[in-house]
């Protein structure tokens, strides 16, 4: 930013302030329109705003809101022009030496796009098209969706209400460049004096310079891709705690020893002083980068789920191991006669269950253990069973209502996303509806409708602790939701597009989406705030898995490549290639070794985890992106597992390390 | 109206070498407004329209290819459309849902372009034969992709094989021919699947279609029987391999489907379907005999089948007559093994129906006497078997002394053939079978076997040359004694062996019965063991709860005895600091009361208390902007509820013998402050006062000396059970798993407080009770003295 200076010189810190103002005066038209006197004047008087501002406010720019907003594009330049200036800035990239070449290029794209809605707002409809024709396609291949949706944008009304058009409007391009480039760039502009390529840089782009060597086409080829370039340095600074939040011991005779800090339980003072101190204490028994157990509150353990625990750790200590030299097995469920078309598949934690979302607006819920689903007796044969027998739980349940699935139905519109709880108690859905849906799977009923996406809620994720839950819409937003609250408790805004999907780090203190501007975000619970943004990606964004070590964030969707990011720096670690149709599921085994992945393409792949951390080059300086070195080598991918004709929905690994996958046959 | 349709003239594409999209040209837009009654619109206005539905329709598009993705879809469908035109608020396009693609026609002027809309005739539909597919219930299948990595076959085979154009044509031909209504063709495509080598990329398709045909066209005896013809064909081809896993047991179904099958065309009385059954269990007989082998149980199997439907009493005769038809044509061992030893409770069914002779019961009585046919049929066959085998063995008897051994071999080998026979078939003479079979059938088989019989008994017994005179009416009379001898000795060993079988026939059930009983007592040692465990666990739990309960109970005084001594360390660290501020207030109170006037009139609320402190630090920086006669030098640990609420208890409790300035009400610990003072620094600026304090570490090495004289030898002995005491209360404390759970709360963020402990001062106030002075460092033990002293500059009420 401080590069900037030398281009803007003072124009930055007066804007928002404008903006800010603006916004204010936008809320108090609309209190006005809605006849909110007192909450109007209330705000008057806060925000010391005269009513002469508003008043001059109000006059001054009563041009239509769509005019207000693309102003920004209003330029009384020669259309004539643009064509000559970018063929002279293209000249400009080319001429210069090869080490800021291909920095350099990078500007081309931004230019060419501001070039062209400036000339379609303008109205030089046939210079714009002759100007695209032209130039479209020098651009970079990961461009060209946009391009194309760029080229049915022809008229000025057009720009109105169009996604893609907003966001270029609204949001700056970023573009990292090593101080060198940036110096020959500016240095060029002053030269040439161009004020209309000038205009469109500063008003437009974001040069965030770094010090360093610049960097090699393959670096920028591996970062940018987004919708508006990439990520600034700046927005993955704040600290990531990424650790696993400490587990309550529940095991009885281990509890002595569980403190490696403290040594011997004997040492009562330090104990004692330790109990007193949490900070030291945290520091003691956890690794630094965990967050404090109560960073965010959390559910109350219940025996159940102790119960549950303890099953769990037994299941887990006959873990089988899982690597490049010890390959999975995969049993595959598929859903057969599913003609209303199997939208999404979730399997349980525990591989007890598995549900699937259907186009018809059905959720079936199957029983994949031996078992039976049954549900809770009605109230009054609830009131006959002995309270105080063992098997209170057992007798709870009506036989008699036993099968091996039970439907759910609700939705009115395809479900995107069912998610079991982690107590199996209760699911939750997500649908085209808009809303989504809490269901009991003692009953087998619904409990709540969150309503509050108004658009299609594409994914939707239970926290791994309980309580929470996280959704993810078509309304360019994930909110995190409570089970016992109807309104979400928070929401996180910032994507440029849909969220199409979304995962809770396993510490539950933080929350990951993708999304279809292609970016892969990761935001705070505790204060809604976006902490990293991953470019990198070509295309929309499906699927997401986070490490069970809570370190590694894998992503892939459209692009087919899936992408492993360092949750701690922010950088991008591995770049694993070899789906040919678009990812839709990602699954990290229970120890982390080997990562599995499937979709369209009705494959599912494995790849070597355990080699990508041996390889990675550990003293890469995020700050300065041209030390960036991604492992990306070919023998990563394990195994390749056809099925038969079914895309591959939803991936798992047991706690015993199989491998579930679930998809629908999909007759040809 | 995708971007990629196919170009036409109402959808005119335009081609800029790589980017492409549908348009609708002004001449659509006039075409569709005329139609809809605006005949005469201007050029300008189609032209305007035409851009603009063009552009919406791409936008539309782009918006519906997100719902396609969620589908998980590579098609984009007429639903996706639609949603994403509800998402527009525009009002959807109804009446076309079809998942398949329309096919878009052209007329044969070229000009006018259309979808097809075929018309359809519901009365057709309705009336006539045309059956919905079941589409099935949606089913969830479980199957190996990998196991251990290695790819499991079956899936990862692709069987999708493409076929040629050529063959496929050539199949729908062949097909086609089969089912006309021309002897001649039919004749020629079945020697064509007889003959032609080149088929074997279709054999899966034809076995599909003859399998799939039987239950299609179960009403049309004559296409039934072109289907076997088919798979006749099929089995002599020669160059088709049927091994394969299911080709074989799909033709073989395919055969016992016509066979046994009470299909539709048997029921009218016109159609011959008897004459299918025999021609179908020659077909199974030639199948099952040609390729049955160890590996793939065909012959056991169809046996298996055949005998469950020969048993079931319940089916028609007609099924039965096909079952033993079946059971004829794999051969007299079946016959012998299967039919005979259970014919006994099959011909009591059987006498029902044919002694009945009621008009209502023709039908049925003249399908019994079918059955009955049919068995006699096998008897014959049976005997006359019998007859050659008997009149073999002799033979060979009479030319080589191995007879015995041949006998025995054969024995052995008739008893092992079979595996569904069991051991215990014995071969009958033919004597005996006769005997036997004529109990059955009477007069009846005397006919039909007298003749094979005659013959037989001329060349199974031809005159002994050797003793001519010795001959005699008894046939056993013509043998030498040596020979009866050896006959009586054979007959012995015959015995022996009988006996033998029997023997190890009894010892392998014992060992059966033992093994069943041992599973059983294992069972039951399983489940008693299960049983156990069960209790053990629920013992288990309800030990743990007692023990939860326990625990949580001495956490509670553990809690309040760590609060007393904390509260005791504070209060004596607040006297002392409070002493030195004092001394330095006094100098300093003039000129801060000057600058608290002016910051006192900030509400109190407001003002933030950030206070800084670390427990080994000299220096205390406090910083407060409110009137300062109370100097908060506590420690706030923001983290630790419990520190909190203690404090509250603690303000409340000090008021009492506080120094002079008394303090002000403590604020409370509302949310916000908290929350305040975690994040936001303090805004108000108010007046920093550094205070040095004096290093304590000291002091309290002083008071720990004067403590452990003051100590008297009773309460050390006491010290030290409570020490112990406290041992394992501490130890017992330090792995709560509940501290997660407790300090939580699921609602709220930051309502995380619980109440305060009530009355847990007078506890540590008492210091009689060394309830606070539970560990022996000096640390804690200095406090308790401290206090001790204390009350005597502070005036403590206590």
């Amino acid at each position: 930013m401080e590069a900037m200076e030398g281009i803007e010189s003072g124009k930055a810190p007066v804007k928002p302030d404008i903006s800010e103002k603006q916004t204010l005066l936008a809320v108090l038209q609309f209190l006005k329109k809605h006849n909110l006197a007192e909450t109007e004047s209330q705000l008057k008087r806060e925000a010391k705003l005269t009513d002469d501002d508003v008043a001059t406010e109000n006059s001054a720019p009563s041009e239509s809101e769509v005019s207000h907003a693309l102003a920004a594009y209003k330029s009384d330049d020669d259309p004539t022009l643009y064509g000559d200036i970018y063929t002279d800035l293209k000249a400009f990239v080319d001429s210069s030496l090869d080490v800021h070449k291909v920095e350099l290029a990078m500007v081309l794209y931004p230019v060419f796009v501001h070039m062209y809605l400036e000339l379609v707002y303008n109205g030089h409809e046939s210079t714009a098209k002759s100007f695209f024709e032209k130039f479209s396609k020098d651009q970079e291949d990961y461009h060209q969706t946009d391009i194309s949706k760029l080229a049915t944008v022809t008229k000025p009304e057009h720009m109105k209400g169009n996604q893609l058009m907003e966001n270029f409007k609204a949001s700056k391009f970023v573009i990292r460049m090593s101080r060198d480039s940036y110096t020959h760039l500016k240095r060029h502009l002053q030269d040439k004096q161009l004020n209309l390529l000038l205009n469109i840089i500063q008003e437009h782009l974001f040069i965030d310079v770094f010090d360093g060597v610049p960097r090699n086409k393959q670096q920028i080829q591996l970062t940018c891709g987004g919708i508006l370039g990439e990520a600034q340095r700046e927005a993955n600074k704040a600290k990531v705690f990424y650790g696993l939040l400490k587990e309550p011991d529940i095991n009885v005779p281990l509890e002595e020893e569980e403190d490696p800090g403290e040594g011997d339980s004997s040492d009562k003072p330090k104990k004692k002083k330790s109990k007193k101190d949490p900070l030291l204490m945290k520091k003691s028994k956890n690794d630094p980068n965990a967050p404090i157990i109560s960073r965010i509150p959390l559910p109350e353990i219940k025996d159940m789920d102790k119960i549950e625990k303890i099953n769990m750790l037994r299941e887990s200590s006959k873990k089988v191991k899982v690597d490049k030299d010890h390959p999975p097995s995969i049993c595959f469920y598929t859903f057969l006669n599913s003609a209303h078309g199997v939208t999404c598949i979730d399997i349980s934690e525990d591989a007890s269950l598995i549900s699937a979302g259907f186009a018809d607006s059905g959720i079936r819920v199957h029983s994949i253990a031996p078992g039976k689903l049954r549900s809770v007796k009605t109230g009054l044969e609830l009131e006959l069973i002995d309270k105080d027998a063992d098997d209170v739980l057992e007798r709870m349940m009506d036989d008699k209502t036993g099968g091996e699935f039970k439907r759910l139905s609700g939705h009115s519109g395809p479900v995107y996303s069912t998610c079991f709880s982690s107590d199996r108690a209760s699911m939750i859905s997500s649908s085209e509806d808009g809303t989504i849906r809490l269901w009991s799977l003692q009953t087998w009923s619904n409990l709540v409708c969150f309503k509050g996406h108004n658009y299609p809620v594409w994914d939707v994720k239970f926290s791994p602790h309980g309580h929470y839950f996280a959704s993810a819409g078509h309304d360019r937003t994930a909110r995190l939701w409570s089970t016992d609250h109807y309104q979400p408790m928070r929401i996180f805004a910032g994507h440029l597009s849909d969220v199409d999907c979304l995962q809770f780090h396993p510490n539950s203190n933080y929350i990951a989406t993708g999304s279809s501007d292609r970016t892969v975000r990761l935001w705070d619970v505790l204060n809604g705030g976006c902490v990293r943004i991953f470019t990198g990606h070509k295309s929309p964004v499906h699927c997401l898995g986070i490490s069970p070590d809570g370190k590694y964030l894998a992503s892939s969707g459209v692009d087919q490549i899936i992408n492993l990011w360092d949750i701690s720096t922010g950088s991008l670690v591995s770049q694993m290639k070899g789906h040919t149709d678009t990812v839709y599921s990602l699954a990290f085994s229970r120890d982390g070794g080997v990562l599995a992945s499937g979709g369209l393409d009705n494959t599912v792949r494995t790849w070597d985890m355990n080699r990508v951390v041996d390889e990675m080059d550990t003293d890469v300086d995020a700050s300065i992106p041209s030390t960036l070195q991604v492992v990306d080598n070919s023998n990563l991918l394990l195994g390749t597992y056809y099925t038969k004709a079914s895309p591959v929905l939803s991936l798992q690994f047991t706690r015993k390390n199989l491998l579930l996958a679930g998809g629908a046959f999909v007759a040809s | 109206m995708s971007s990629d349709n196919p170009s036409s003239a109402e959808e005119k594409k335009i081609t800029d070498n790589d980017i492409a999209f549908a348009i609708i040209t002004k001449d659509s837009v006039r075409v569709m407004a005329e139609a809809a009654g605006h005949a005469d619109i201007s050029d300008e206005v189609a032209a305007l329209l035409s851009e603009d539905i063009s552009y919406r329709l791409r936008e539309v598009t782009m918006n519906s290819t997100q719902f396609m993705k969620h589908g998980k879809r590579r098609k984009l469908v007429t639903e996706d459309f639609n949603r994403a035109l509800r998402g527009m608020d525009v009002q959807p396009i109804y009446g076309h849902g079809s998942s398949e693609a329309l096919s878009f026609k052209q007329t044969r002027d070229g000009d006018i372009h259309f979808v097809e809309d075929g018309e359809v005739n519901f009365c057709d539909i309705a009336l006539g034969r045309y059956v919905p597919k079941n589409l099935g219930e949606t089913s969830i299948k479980a199957d190996w992709l990998a196991v251990e990595g290695i790819p499991k076959s079956s899936s990862t085979v692709k069987i999708k094989k493409e076929l040629s154009e050529d063959m496929l044509n050539y199949y729908n031909n062949i097909t086609k021919a089969l089912l006309s209504s021309e002897a001649d063709v039919r004749k020629v495509a079945l020697d064509d699947i007889r003959k032609n080598p080149n088929i074997v990329p279709l054999l899966s398709y034809f076995v599909n279609y003859v399998c799939y045909g039987v239950k299609t066209v179960s009403y049309d005896i004559t296409k039934l029987t072109i289907l076997l013809h088919t798979i006749k064909s099929l089995i002599n081809n020669p160059s088709l391999d049927l091994t394969p896993h299911p080709y074989l047991n799909l033709l073989v179904q395919a055969v016992m489907y016509n066979l046994t099958e009470p299909v539709a065309a048997s029921f009218n009385n016109q159609n011959d379907h008897w004459s299918l059954r025999d021609y179908a269990s020659r077909l199974l007989g030639e199948i099952v005999l040609k390729w049955s082998n160890p590996l793939n149980h065909l012959l056991y199997n169809t046996v298996k089948e055949l005998k469950d439907v020969l048993f079931d009493l319940n089916k028609p005769f007609c099924s039965h007559y096909g079952a033993i038809m079946g059971l004829i044509a794999l051969g007299n061992k079946t016959i012998e093994e299967i039919l005979l030893p259970n014919l006994s409770t099959f011909w009591s069914h059987l006498n029902v129906a044919m002694e009945d002779i009621s008009i209502r019961n023709a039908l049925v009585r003249s399908d019994a006497y079918k059955v009955y046919g049919a068995l006699l049929l096998a008897a014959e066959l049976l005997l006359k078997n019998r007859f050659e085998e008997f009149k073999k063995e002799h033979d060979i008897g009479a030319n080589s002394d191995n007879s015995n051994e041949a006998k025995t071999m054969n024995i052995n080998n008739s008893s092992s053939g079979f595996i569904f026979g069991g051991a215990n078939v014995v071969v009958k003479s033919p004597q005996e079978l006769y005997q036997e079979l004529y109990e059955y059938f009477g007069d009846s088989l005397t006919v039909r076997v007298d003749k094979t019989a005659e013959i037989n008994f001329k060349e199974i017994f031809p005159p002994l040359k050797d003793d001519v005179l010795v001959s005699l009416s008894d046939a056993d009379g013509a043998k030498s004694g040596e020979a009866l001898l050896e006959e009586f000795m054979e007959q012995v060993r015959v015995q022996e062996i009988l006996d033998r079988e029997k023997k190890v026939q009894e010892e392998k059930e014992r060992i059966i019965r033992e093994k069943m009983e041992a599973k059983q007592r294992i069972v039951q040692q399983q489940r008693d063991a299960e049983e156990k465990k069960r209790r053990q666990i629920q013992e288990l739990l309800k030990q743990k709860q007692e023990e939860e309960l326990a625990r949580q109970r001495w956490e509670e005084e553990m809690k309040k005895r760590e609060e007393a001594v904390r509260k005791e360390r504070e209060k004596r660290r607040r006297i002392e600091r409070r002493k030195r501020e004092e001394e330095r207030r006094r100098l300093e109170e003039e000129r801060r009361r000057e600058e608290l006037m002016v910051t006192s009139r900030v509400p109190r609320r407001e003002a933030s208390l950030v206070v800084n402190y670390k427990e080994d630090d000299d220096d205390i920086d406090v910083e407060a902007d409110d009137d300062s006669d109370y100097v908060p030098d506590r420690p706030v640990v923001i983290e630790r509820k419990s520190d909190h609420s203690d404090n509250t208890d603690e303000y409340n409790s000090d008021k009492g013998y506080n120094p002079p300035p008394p303090p002000p009400p403590y604020p409370g610990p509302s949310q916000e402050s908290v929350a305040l003072t975690s994040t936001i620094t303090n805004p108000g600026g108010g007046i920093k006062i550094k205070i040095k304090r004096q290093p304590t570490l000291k002091s309290y090495d002083m008071e720990g000396s004067s403590s452990l004289s003051e100590r008297t030898p009773e309460r050390k002995e006491k010290e030290t059970k409570d020490k112990q005491k406290r041992k394992r209360k501490s130890s017992q404390k330090s792995f709560d798993p509940f501290e997660f759970g407790e300090k939580s709360d699921t609602d709220d963020y930051a309502s995380v407080y619980p109440p305060p402990l009530a009355g847990f001062v007078q506890q540590y106030k008492s210091p009689g009770t060394g309830e606070s002075s539970g560990s022996d460092n000096s640390f804690r033990k200095s406090k308790l003295t401290l206090k001790l002293k204390v009350p005597s500059k502070d005036s403590t009420p206590e």
